[in-house]
């Protein structure tokens, strides 16, 4: 039996919360001091990354630090956890041999910030989905 | 793998929360275990036949054969 774990969202929400606030300040300090502003990878520069991810992790950590609960991972969610992530793998593997065969074919003209949005956009729903079949499954 | 937690459970007059946190897992857990769509692991099988004040395991959990 593997071990029951448990995370308290509460308590984590405290360090989400400072690494959040530490990022947006850095971000901040880095755009108003024109430092490290070009872009990179097509759009988004390091200060920008930073005070986005700031605000998202600063969201996040409020969110968290008032509706948080006590999540218990047991030995059946741990079986769906390892389930899922090796179809999501899968998927990700087969999915991206898929475009390499296709590219082959025809060559792929894409961004590489929107091919990158959509493959994370795609890794999410099928794991959102991979985790719901397995939750009915066991 | 059949078995009669619920059963045993009911004649002790326990709710699924308190078997859960009796075995410190989720109730989900013990939901899918007694609708038998999960086979516990032998420890989570064997902390369960305790708590359920049962002497044998086979009397929980019936092998299909």
């Amino acid at each position: 039996m593997t071990k029951t774990k448990k995370y308290d969202m509460k308590r984590n929400a405290k360090y989400r919360l400072f690494i959040g606030i530490i990022f947006l300040i850095t971000g901040i300090l880095f755009e108003t001091l024109n430092l490290l502003t070009t872009e990179t990878l097509g759009t988004l520069s390091l200060s920008k990354w930073l005070i986005f991810t700031g605000i998202l992790l600063v969201i996040l950590g409020i969110k968290n630090s008032i509706y948080g609960k006590e999540i218990i991972y047991d030995e059946r969610s741990q079986e769906i956890i390892n389930k899922t992530s090796r179809l999501t793998l899968m998927f990700l593997i087969y999915g991206l041999l898929t475009l390499f065969i296709i590219s082959m074919i025809k060559p792929i003209t894409i961004e590489l910030s929107q091919f990158t949005s959509y493959m994370i956009f795609f890794i999410i729903i099928i794991n959102l989905g991979a985790k719901y079949y397995y939750n009915k499954q066991l | 793998m059949e078995n009669k937690i619920q059963e045993y459970r009911k004649k002790l007059k326990l709710t699924q929360q308190d078997l859960a946190e009796l075995v410190d897992v989720t109730r989900q857990t013990i939901i899918s275990l007694e609708q038998g769509r999960y086979n516990p692991s032998l420890e989570l099988a064997y902390k369960i036949k305790t708590d359920l004040k049962v002497k044998h395991i086979e009397d929980v959990y019936i092998l299909e054969e």
